[in-house]
This record gives C-alpha cells, structure tokens and sequence, in this order.
C-alpha cells in the first residue's frame, strides 16, 4: 500500500537572495566555530581509529611479534594461512551461526515488544522501564551474572526443576549449549534497545493511515504487515545492521563465560582475534589479517542488508 | 555492548601503534649507578610491576617494597600493580618500550620475552652483587634459564599434592591412601548420591602430573615437536579418564556445583582433589570447618610425579638501572622476603635455606608441598604452550565428554600443538 502525503513547502524563500552577501560572512564564522566544535573528535578520530586502522592493515602483511625487534614482510602470507587455519574456520563458523540466530530473533523479539508497548496497554511506562533494564548493565557484569543463571544448581534449572523438569545440565560446559546459552543471552540483553529505536519510529507513523485503513476495513494483522513494517524499512535496516556488526564483534560474553570452549564450541572469530594478539605473541600480524577480514564481512553485509531493506520509502 | 568494546579495543591497537611509533622511551628516570660497587651507594629509581590481583598479596609487595627502601635509602621504587591481564600488559609495554624496569616474570613471559631479548641477562649481575644459584631449589631455577644465561629468580612456587577430606574418610571407614589403588577404590566407596570420590578438571595442569608419571612427555626432547600421544600417554588419560567414565567416583567441578576443584572439595561434594600449596589459605578461609589432609601424590607406574608452578622477578633488558634493579630482585627474592611470604601462607619459598623453617616442618600439608619439589616437572613448554595447553585441554575434555576415544582424542591434539609450534 503506498501513501502519500504531500511535502511541506519550504518556508519564505523570497529574501533569500537579498541577504546573501550578510548571510555569507556569518556562514564563514559559524563554519569556523563548527570546525573548532568537532576538531576534538576528528582528532580523537585520525590519531586513535583511523591511525590504528592504517597500523593493522600494515601489520597484516607482516609477521609480527609484539616482542622481537624485526617484523619481515610476509605479503599475503598471513591471509593464505586464514583459508586453512582449523581455528578460523571454527571461529567464523561459530560467529555466523550465532549472527545469523541472534540477528533475526532479536530484531523480530524487539518488534514484537515495541508493537506491544506501542498499544495503550496499562503500565506502559512500567514495562518500558523494565524490559529495558537489561541493556543499561555491563556485558561484563551479565555475563557473570548469567554464569550463575547457568550454573548446574543455577536459577534455570531450579526453575526448570518448579515445572517439573529436573535436570543437572552445566550449559556451559556442553558443546551442544554453550552456543545456544550465549546466543539467548544477548538476545535478551539487546533487544530492548532495539525496541527503544522500534518505538520511537513507530510513534512516528502517521496516526490518519491507521484510521484510513480502518475505515477501508483492514484487520490488526494486515495493519502491522502492510503499514507498519514497511514503514519500519529505514528503522529494521538500522537493527538489522547494528545487530550484524554487534554479533559478528562478540567477544567478552564469550571470553568470561565459556573462553571460547568446551571443545572450541564459542570460540568466536574477535576472541581469536584477541588470543593471537595477546597470548600468542608472535601471531600479531595473524590477528590483523584475520581483523582485516572480519571488517570486510560486517562492511558488506552491512551494505547488502542495505540492498535488501531500505529501499526508498513513499509516503 | 559489542560495538563499545570493538571501540575500546580499536583503542588499544591505537594506543600500541601511537606508542611504538614514538618510542616513548621513559624507564626509570637519572640515577644511574652503573660505577657503583658498594651496595649502598647503588642509586636511582626502578618502576616495579607486580601482578595484583590479591589484595593481600599487594600490600604484602608494598610492604617489602617499602622495607627495600628503608635498605638501601638512595634507590626509589615505584609499585605499579596490574589487577589484571598482567602480561597482556607487560608485553603491550614491551612492544611500546615503557615497560616498568623490574617486574614479575611468569615461566610463559619468559617463553616470550627472554628469545625476543626484552629480559636482561642477569648472570653477569648476580656474581657483582653476591647471589649464587645454589641459594634457591635447582629445579625452580631452569624455567629462567636460556642458553646459560639467567633471565629471571624465582620468588615462590606451588606443586600439586593430593588433599583428602578427613571426615569422609572416617566415615566411610577408610584410612589415609598411599597407592593409586587405594585412591582408586578409595574414590569409588566415597562416591554416594551427590558426592564424588574425586574431581578431576579437564586441564592439562593437572593431568600432566599423571601423563609424566607414566613416563610420558608434551614435547620432544629437542622442544620441536609435540609427542603426548604415545602409548604411555595413552595409558596415563585412559587412567586419569577412567575415574569419571569407568568408575563414575569423578566428575567435573562445575556438575559438582564449583567453580574450582578446590571449591568442590570445600563444599564437600569431592573428598578428594589434587591441588597446591594456595587450598591452604583458601579452606582457611572459605571453608574452615573442613578438616583435611594431604598425601605426596603417590609414585606412578614409571616415576613419581608431580607439577610445578613457578613465578620469578626479572629486569626489563632497557632498564637504566641495572645495579638497582638487580639488587632489587636479590632482595624480593632473598630470604627475608620470602620468610614473611612463607608465613602469610600465600605461596612456598624458593629458597635452600628457608626448608628447615619451623613454618614448613610444623605444618604436614606444606612439608608434602615443599618435599613434592624434588620430583617436580616446572609446568612450562616454550613459546607456544598457549597453544600446546589448548590442545591437550581440549584433548581430555573430548574424552571426558565422551565425544572421543583416547587415541583418536591425544593423535588429534598432537597434530594441533605441532600445527601450532611450526606456525600453522
């Protein structure tokens, strides 16, 4: 269904031309002053990532060690070696099925919550304020928090254990769910702020299409998927990619929790980052080529996801 | 969450690629006293980094810090703790060129830093200033040793003893093992409902008492390849598996409720475990109503055995303050020092001459500690163990999970450590 609402006309733009010249010295001030105000973060911005970023990419074609005194260049050597490095390819794996997992039931979860917030239920501000809570803490901190919910005498199998279900299962130490145990994790943790973004966007949807609709005589149902979620294009393709470059990063659940085990079933692709760096010392430039990599994988699923969801949106 | 920490680590490569750029040169400031041959007129100041995650082992550093100053007045001492990710830290430093002048070094640190000539050779020092190797216990003094120079001395070190939980025992009518046998039928009676005989972890530190005592080795003799997958170790992870899988008298610590070993056997679900010196603070002060024991691991098939860790203090190869450094050392090292640390009970002295103190020989648990030293293996395999460690963990949990025979599990592990050390 496409809607359309006439733009609004731009304000008087008759004087424009008369005040141009005035105009035009006061644009060089404020454009000054506009510099000055981002100067610190294109300076924090060149020397801290784009720097660094430039450093990585160079150390990728060198073998390097955080310790010896000379790094050779190695050229491509360190990217060959990723096509047949076990680790990498269980990294990269395990990143992809979690992405893929977490991604899509995080960014539905999100949606559903947010349509839900977004009907006049009772205790809206309630709800709001609690299903957000868990994105406000640490990842750190829910992690450990999550170590206990875990835990073989842990909440979850007490709970498990009031609806009758008694089991002794050390999620975290199982090769089948220690993958799963992460993944619900951050579902959980994240998709309230998506919700916030789903909210805010759907507060913004015109309220005359609803009531146009409702009068052409369409369900509940044919509302959300013919005007709400198409509306929502611009907003699910901001989800979508943020929870893309978010899970293709997962490391510190996976470092406090499980450090990438049992049996490398968590071992994800920014932990093996993080272990070539720092505890294999010699194996930097490894870890910069394998960086360099996970960049190019978020960039271009970041701009497919954009091919495929934020088409042009008509109103 | 994710993308804050990518930011954070993009900052750290930053902060190392900014620092390697400038060479940010500042290890320890004038002094000198390169010309000195007295001890006291040794000057100058020394940045020290010790790893503090205890705060109790931090205070006790600054204590013997402050004491070292009161020694020797004209040379100065920074106390840099690092709660955590110690080498992490050290070596991000190093490659930085800011590393402190003297700082604790781990065997692994060693593996790293001394073949990249970041540590300074201290023999030549060590005869200047009057400190023999034959003062600490010889097998503590290798793991610092590379091509017969001395990187590093030790400061303390724990091994692995067998500690059995004394009222499960008498209860269950038992008396005190002296045979794996023992330990083995032993663990079979004590296991009842929730509580096992034993817990033996997944970890390579603790199975390779065992894979040692069947003769057994990680690494060749020449330290170039992998060879923990010969029949002897074979037999050593079919026994030390067996108690979980044949037996049922083990299991891991987390099915026990424990985060540790050492937990489970606090909380009374294991009667037995083996661990070392630092279960003596730690049941004192966690779990004091549990009266325990210990026993020297008894000898296995080929030899006894047993585990050791140790950690030294070094000097940074840069440092400006060579003769203040060293002397530093010789006193975080010498006897004084370790006395106190001996009686705080964090850890047993590396020394000779402490082994007649009363606070050893009063106390059995950490007389077995201190006597298991003269048939331990230092736990340290070079510069790749990070590695070699993964693989044989994951070799023992594969058989312990049940998803790998003993064989195909060690064959597989072996072929990862040797990817690892040829630099696969």
């Amino acid at each position: 269904m496409a809607v359309s609402v006439a733009p609004k006309a731009p304000a008087a733009t008759a004087n424009k031309g008369v005040r141009r010249s005035k105009r035009g010295g006061m644009a060089i001030a404020q454009r000054r002053a506009g510099l000055l105000f981002v100067l610190p973060y294109i300076i924090f911005f060149l020397v801290l990532q784009l720097a660094a970023l430039v450093f990585a990419f160079w150390v990728s074609f060198h073998h390097y060690d955080l310790l010896a005194l000379d790094n050779p260049f190695v050229g491509l050597r360190n990217y060959a070696r990723l096509t047949v490095n076990q680790d990498f390819l269980i990294a990269m794996r395990n990143t992809t099925e979690y992405a893929v997992v977490v991604v899509i039931l995080q960014t539905v979860f999100a949606l559903l919550l947010a349509v839900l917030l977004d009907s006049k239920i009772k205790g809206r501000n309630f709800f709001r304020s609690t299903w957000y809570t868990p994105s406000i803490a640490s990842s750190v901190v829910i992690s450990m928090i999550f170590l206990y919910v875990y835990h073989p005498t842990g909440l979850l199998n007490s709970i498990l254990g009031l609806i009758g279900i008694h089991t002794t299962e050390a999620y975290l130490t199982s090769t089948t769910w220690a993958l799963p145990a992460i993944m619900f994790l951050n579902i959980w943790t994240t998709a309230p702020t998506f919700m916030l973004m789903f909210l805010a966007a759907l507060q913004d949807i015109p309220k005359e299409i609803y009531e146009a609709s409702s009068v052409d005589g369409a369900s509940a149902t044919r509302r959300l998927f013919s005007i709400t979620i198409p509306l929502l294009r611009p907003i699910i393709f901001l989800v979508v990619s943020l929870g893309i470059i978010g899970c293709f990063q997962i490391f510190d659940q996976a470092l406090i929790m499980t450090n990438g085990g049992p049996l490398k079933a968590t071992l994800t692709v920014a932990l093996l980052i993080y272990n070539n760096l720092f505890r294999d010392t010699g194996a930097v430039g490894v870890a910069c080529a394998e960086a360099i990599v996970l960049g190019i994988i978020i960039f271009a699923l970041t701009l497919i996801s954009r091919r495929v969801i934020d088409t042009k949106i008509e109103y | 969450m994710e993308v804050e920490f990518m930011r954070s680590m993009r900052l750290g490569l930053a902060l190392a690629a900014v620092g390697s750029v400038l060479l940010t040169a500042c290890g320890g400031g004038g002094g000198g006293g390169g010309g000195a041959t007295n001890e006291a007129d040794v000057s100058g100041t020394i940045r020290a980094a010790n790893w503090g995650g205890n705060p109790t082992e931090n205070s006790l550093v600054k204590k013997y810090e402050t004491d070292f100053m009161t020694k020797y007045p004209k040379i100065k001492v920074e106390q840099e703790q690092i709660p955590d990710k110690f080498e992490e830290k050290i070596k991000t430093e190093m490659s930085a060129g800011n590393e402190p002048d003297a700082m604790y070094v781990s065997t692994s640190l060693m593996n790293f830093a001394a073949p990249a000539g970041r540590l300074l050779d201290l023999t030549p020092l060590m005869s200047k200033w009057g400190v023999s190797a034959d003062e600490y216990i010889p097998s503590l003094m290798t793991p610092w040793q590379l091509n017969g120079k001395q990187y590093g001395l030790p400061k303390d070190f724990g091994d692995l003893v067998l500690f059995y939980n004394k009222s499960l025992f008498s209860a269950a009518g038992l008396s005190t093992p002296t045979s794996w046998e023992d330990i083995k039928t032993d663990a079979k009676k004590l296991s009842t409902g929730t509580v096992k005989g034993i817990s033996l972890p997944a970890d390579a530190a603790r199975f390779d008492a065992f894979l040692f005592g069947y003769g057994g080795q990680v690494l060749s003799s020449d330290k170039t390849k992998a060879v923990f997958n010969d029949s002897k170790a074979q037999d050593a992870l079919s026994f030390y598996t067996s108690f979980q899988l044949q037996d049922k008298s083990s299991d891991l610590p987390d099915k026990l409720g424990a985060t540790w070993p050492g937990d489970a056997f606090g909380k009374q679900k294991a009667a037995m475990v083996i661990e070392g010196g630092w279960m003596i603070p730690y049941m004192k002060d966690t779990y004091p109503a549990v009266s325990y024991g210990s026993i020297k691991l008894p000898k296995f098939p080929v030899k006894e055995s047993s585990l050791l860790f140790t950690n030294g203090w070094g000097c940074s190869a840069k440092t400006k303050n060579q003769d203040a450094c060293m002397l530093f050392v010789k006193y975080m090292t010498g006897k004084v020092v370790q006395q106190q640390v001996l009686q705080s009970g964090f850890a047993l002295p590396s020394r000779k001459d402490l082994g007649s103190d009363p606070a050893i020989t009063s106390n059995p648990d950490v007389k077995n500690l201190f006597d298991s030293a003269t048939f331990a293996t230092a736990w340290t395999f070079g510069p790749h163990e990070s590695k070699i460690n993964d693989a044989q963990n994951n070799a023992i949990q594969s058989v312990l999970l049940g998803k790998s025979d003993v064989k195909t599990a060690l064959d597989k592990a072996v072929a990862d450590a040797n990817s690892a050390i040829s630099g696969g």
